[in-house]
């Protein structure tokens, strides 16, 4: 990027809209929202007032009262209770496919970028082909055929998850190779993993977090269409996507046992877009002025 | 698809070498050369693809013959007529044989449970889920384009924020519960649209498919409203903006149209990829609007273990896949201009 | 790329605006008068309700994989089918074999007990004009029999030798005695097809391509798979005429679309009404809901050959801690009705006088809900403080799911750790016909295919039936049992088989092999003002149905 760019309107933008004055309304929410989903994963069990699991016969499909928050499902469970057990599994999921993408990617990445030439050529053209693959749809006929569970569903979409990361992460890495302290550590003789995985890395990490936070969001909303189709989690092990196919039934009866899954998985995965998107502004070079 | 960060394009833009000469003809050449190639490559793939469908379907523990029973029990005498009259005896390798040869005479074998045969049924509810994803794909480009425009011109203030809030919250929706709250508000409440089925065309069908559609075309807007955006800011901080505001052209309308032109290169060929994300999307709307189409076809067989149905969709699908990239590569490769002039002379 | 004349046309930032405003709203626009244009309009245009020359419209809840019953063998399937074909012998409310409409049989007798022969009606026809013969009927079972069509109805022939047709008589030759035949050509094999129809359809019989014809009221019109089957008067039909000139099953997957339509008035009525949402559909405004007997069972087996099951303190125990009232309650809202053993009561009732049944009752042993008496029988086994087992659920039952659950949290509370495993449904059933051992505990329903006493009985108690490729997934091998349920089937006087049931009723329960839990409930919605008459039972879908149907 030249000075002239540095020297755009958009600079004038920023300063005018007073982006950096004040946190957004936005921001804040999508912290709290972040925030509020870790504390249930792990204090959920000190603030439940019903255990997650045990079951009222009698007392099914009841609308939201004073002892049941959010009502009972179908087999008389404390649904807010079951929002909270279900805060861990929409953790840990897309944790490990985000976390595994941005190792896939991270490595792929950021050799295809800097290597260039024939591994580059390689990498792409691999990158290519999976970047195209629709990956719930290849998860669903495996883990419905194969009949795998949570854990199948998880490995399926870190393995075909991981394309866009590379892309984004070559890229970055091909603007880093051109700059001055990559050429200075070549000619000190820093060997080139060191300069890669060290260097390059540490400055293209806020895009790799941005870019990680992104798949975990869709990660999310992929384990929970796949949960809502009946593939993926066990039966009865309370997760967002599963009570929402489970509670369809119960739609007219306790909408609550639609609406707060739904607005569960909704409101976490937003939050951690946004918190990615503010990364990337904030941290990365791309994002925010020229140098 | 974790597009929007950065622009997607299939191909970057060789950097470097000017070329020696500008030769139309020999770009036009390289085109053609091109697109062969990429067909080319369709065919080993494509193959690639049958036997991974049908290794799936039959290396997967216990599935065709108490698929074809369907929790009827039977006695051995029945199962083994099953078992001949589906040649399921014959070695997997053979089995593998006898349906690639018939795939290669357009026979993808009859469904295990409506013994109908498997293109009859893709081909009925190809259209369906055809005009859905067509449809699906308008709303998102004609929705997310000018907003993610609009996003990028009005960086960084409130109607920014809020656009790419509903951008977010629009991709981070399952489709699914989109749609049942579409169905219940507009289909119940409102009595707008009809609850179920296809309808017959034309009039009805569009009646049908409305919702559905939209509910998919919003999906894919949150998307395309991302990568707009994102195009649309890399392409602001292009020196040739800069010096078109120096020159005077302070109008941010008129850098629009050159923006926005060049942002359109990856934007349009990354919409090509919509359609895959969009097809993954229309299995969950299909489902919960009750549309016969190829992503209920899809669910069905795999949870009834309809194994020539499953193989011949998901070769179908590929094929489909591979099409449609082989297409936005060649788009791509069309209409940016940088592309192929170094090539054109090699 | 910018060039002088560019500076001169300056776009004015409102008209720019403005334009993308108007791009964006009439898309919106064009979206919602869609709608609204075409809304409103009501989707039944042609007149509702039972007058003459209407249409009912019937929902279905599965798509019909076929129109020919070899391939599509359900409840939903035949509810079609005995509107288009005649069965041999029409079921009556309980499924006893009769020769009233619906039938093409005039008398019927078993000369041995061994040999049956059927007298066809004179003067049927099929929809196509052409006349029922009894080399028809005889072809409509030998289909089944046929190893080449791989009929999954192979198995009700099991005990035949031959079946053959002379004139106009049917002889139906069996193995040995069994009483349970003569309610077969009363259920889905006796559905009756032309032979000459068949043979010209070839493989397309039973596709869109190949509707099947037949002799009964109606006749096949169209077949859009997953879309809707249509039914049309058949004119060489000489029975009774109801109502409606035309029959529509449209095919609604989604159980909330379903309700919706009716509500609506989009549809007429539907069987497919989930058990667990029976409370819901009552609730609703706008339709009428019922339930019927259905005679068919959920609950559990329990592999007594496998590890801690074998000690039958463990499977009692496992029987005390399900509270089964409550559980009829939750999932069938107390419409269903709670089972001490198999089969059902309602196949002995009109067999045996009440006192008699009752009194035998008093000697099956029933598990009353008691944790205290689980964990007290618990500890009478080899495995006082629990173990962990796992039980493979199919997926697509949305009931077999429901009742994992409550046992899964009924047998953890005495520390019997049931792990639930979710299994596509080909699988688990794979397993099942496999017997490999280790079944453990699996989740079952069934539906009655006759209503002999010894139906459920023999499926599942039997010796025999404890192999690959039978259902006997308890490995229940009691050779008393065995002799009951053998004489309860070779004996032609049913009251002898309701006895025997009886009594293998009191023995299993003091084995356990097996754990029912209810006779689920058959359920109807139909639109406000109409009903079904309480004659609707256990084999409706294999009469001509629409006499139930009180509609106004």
């Amino acid at each position: 990027m030249s000075a002239i760019a540095s020297a755009t309107p958009r600079r004038s933008i920023l300063r005018r809209s007073g982006f950096h004055r004040m946190p957004s309304v936005f921001l804040i929410a999508s912290w709290a929202i972040i925030g509020t989903v870790v504390f249930m994963a792990i204090f959920g069990s000190l603030i439940q007032t019903h255990d997650p699991a045990e079951q009222d016969l009698l007392n099914t499909s009841a609308p939201p009262s004073a002892e049941h928050l959010l009502g009972t499902d179908a087999l008389g469970r404390d649904i807010m209770a079951r929002i909270i057990a279900g805060a861990p599994a929409a953790i840990t999921g897309p944790l490990v496919v985000a976390v595994t993408g941005l190792l896939m990617a991270s490595s792929l990445g950021i050799l295809s970028g800097y290597m260039g030439g024939t591994i580059d050529m390689v990498i792409q053209r691999f990158v290519d082909f999976m970047f195209a693959l629709p990956g719930l749809l290849i998860a669903i006929v495996i883990v419905g055929v194969v009949g795998g569970g949570y854990w199948l569903a998880v490995l399926v979409l870190s393995l075909l998850n991981f394309a866009g990361g590379v892309r984004i992460l070559r890229g970055a890495s091909l603007e880093q190779r051109a700059l001055p302290y990559v050429e200075a550590a070549r000619t000190l003789g820093v060997p080139r993993h060191r300069i890669m995985y060290s260097h390059i890395w540490r400055n293209i990490a806020p895009i790799v977090f941005a870019s990680a936070a992104l798949d975990f969001a869709l990660a999310l909303v992929a384990l929970s269409s796949l949960s809502y189709l009946g593939l993926g989690t066990s039966p009865g092990v309370p997760e967002w996507g599963r009570m929402l196919a489970e509670n369809q039934a119960l739609l007219f009866t306790n909408p609550a046992g639609v609406l707060a899954p739904g607005l569960a998985i909704v409101l976490f995965a937003t939050a951690v877009t946004i918190i990615g998107d503010w990364i990337y502004d904030r941290f990365s070079f791309s994002g925010r002025t020229g140098r | 698809m974790t597009a929007g960060l950065a622009t997607d394009a299939p191909e970057p833009p060789p950097t470097g070498a000017a070329p020696e000469q500008v030769l139309v003809n020999g770009r036009r050449e390289w085109l053609t050369r091109y697109i062969r190639r990429r067909l080319l490559i369709l065919i080993p793939l494509a193959f690639i693809v049958t036997v991974a469908a049908f290794g799936l379907t039959h290396v997967a523990p216990g599935g065709p013959v108490a698929a074809l029973l369907q929790d009827q029990a039977a006695s051995p005498e029945t199962i083994q007529a099953i078992k001949e009259k589906y040649r399921l005896n014959d070695s997997v390798p053979q089995q593998y044989w006898t349906w690639i040869s018939g795939v290669a005479h357009g026979d993808f074998g009859r469904s295990i449970i409506t013994n109908d045969s498997v293109l009859n049924e893709i081909g009925r509810r190809m259209d369906v889920t055809l005009t859905l994803n067509v449809a699906g794909i308008a709303i998102a480009i004609l929705l997310g384009i000018p907003l993610g425009v609009l996003a990028a011109l009005r960086r960084g203030r409130a109607l920014d924020r809020l656009l790419v809030t509903v951008s977010v919250l629009f991709m981070s929706t399952p489709a699914f519960a989109l749609g049942l709250f579409a169905l219940y508000i507009f289909g119940f409440k409102l009595g707008m649209f009809p609850l179920y089925g296809p309808g017959s065309w034309v009039i009805s069908r569009v009646h049908h498919l409305a919702l559905p559609a939209l509910v998919l075309g919003l999906h894919g807007m949150g998307f395309e409203m991302r990568l707009t955006r994102a195009a649309m800011l890399e392409q602001f901080e292009q020196d040739y903006i800069a010096f078109a505001r120096a020159r005077g052209l302070s109008s941010v309308h008129v850098t629009v149209r050159y923006a926005l032109r060049n942002a359109l290169i990856p934007v349009v060929t990354a919409a090509g990829l919509l359609f895959t994300g969009l097809l993954t999307g229309s299995v969950l709307v299909e489902t919960v609007f009750s549309l016969p189409g190829l992503g209920t076809l899809l669910v069905n067989s795999v949870i009834a273990g309809d194994f020539p149905m499953i193989q011949g969709l998901l070769v179908i699908i590929a094929v489909w896949v591979i099409l449609i990239n082989i297409a936005v590569d060649v788009l791509y490769a069309f209409i940016d201009p940088r592309v192929g002039f170094a090539k054109a002379t090699s | 790329m910018v060039s002088n004349t560019d500076v001169r046309r300056r776009r004015d930032p409102a008209r720019w605006r403005a334009t993308w405003t108007l791009a964006i709203a009439s898309v919106a626009a064009l979206l919602l008068t869609v709608g609204i244009s075409t809304s409103g309009a009501a989707p039944a245009k042609q007149a509702r309700g039972a007058a003459v020359g209407s249409t009912l419209t019937w929902a279905l809840q599965t798509n019909p994989a076929s129109l020919f019953d070899a391939y599509y063998f359900s409840a939903e399937g035949s509810e079609i089918f005995s509107l288009v074909q005649d069965h041999i012998l029409a079921p009556g409310t309980f499924g006893q074999p009769t020769t009233g409409a619906g039938s093409v049989v005039s008398t019927w007798k078993a000369v041995t007990p061994t040999k049956y022969v059927y007298t066809i009606k004179p003067g049927i026809k099929f929809s196509d004009g052409s006349p029922l013969t009894a080399a028809d009927v005889a072809f409509s079972m030998n289909v089944h029999r046929d190893p080449k069509t791989g009929s999954k109805m192979g198995d009700f022939f099991g005990n035949v030798v031959s079946i053959a047709n002379r004139g106009n008589k049917v002889t139906v030759v069996l193995k040995k005695a069994d009483s349970n035949w003569q309610f077969t050509p009363a259920a889905s094999p006796g559905l009756v097809y032309s032979q000459k129809d068949y043979r010209a359809k070839g493989a397309s019989f039973g596709t869109p391509g190949g509707m099947p014809i037949g002799t009964g009221p109606y006749k096949f019109s169209e077949f859009t798979p997953n879309s809707r089957v249509v039914l049309v008067r058949n004119p060489y039909y000489k029975g009774k005429k109801y109502p409606w000139n035309k029959i529509v099953f449209p095919v609604i997957p989604d159980e909330q679309a379903r309700l919706l339509a009716l509500q609506s008035g989009q549809i007429d009525g539907t069987f497919a009404v989930p058990n667990n949402s029976i409370a819901t559909w009552t609730k609703a405004p706008n339709m009428k809901v019922g339930t019927y007997v259905s005679g068919g069972w959920r609950g559990f087996s329990i592999d007594v050959e496998d590890g801690p099951f074998q000690d039958v303190h463990v499977r009692r125990a496992i029987a005390y801690s399900l509270n089964k009232p409550d559980i009829n309650e939750a999932l069938t809202s107390s419409r269903g009705k709670v089972l001490a053993g198999l089969p059902p009561l309602i196949f002995l009732k009109g067999l045996l006088p009440a006192a008699e049944i009752n009194a035998a009752l008093k000697k099956v042993q029933t598990y009353d809900y008691s944790v205290a008496n689980a964990k007290s029988e618990l500890a009478k086994s080899a495995y006082p403080k629990g173990f962990s087992t796992t039980l493979n659920v199919p997926a697509g039952c949305a009931a077999c799911l429901l009742l994992s659950q409550v046992l899964s949290a009924g047998a953890g509370k005495i520390g019997i750790n049931i792990n639930l495993n979710m299994m596509p449904g080909p699988q688990r059933f794979q397993v099942i016909l496999d017997h490999k051992p280790h079944l453990g505990i699996q989740v079952l329903g069934q539906a009655p295919d006759s209503p002999h006493p010894m139906q459920y009985l023999d499926l599942l108690y039997t010796s025999a039936h404890a192999q690959p490729g039978y259902e006997n997934s308890a490995n229940y091998k009691n050779p008393t049992v065995d002799k009951l349920i053998e004489a309860g089937l070779a004996t032609s006087d049913l009251k002898v088989s309701a006895r025997d049931a009886l009594k293998v009723m009191q023995i299993a329960s003091n084995d356990v092999p097996y754990i029912p839990v209810f006779m689920f409930p058959g359920a109807w919605a139909v639109k406000p003002g109409w009903e079904f008459k309480s004659s609707l039972g256990p084999f409706f879908y294999n009469q001509l149905w629409l006499q139930h149907l009180v509609a106004k």
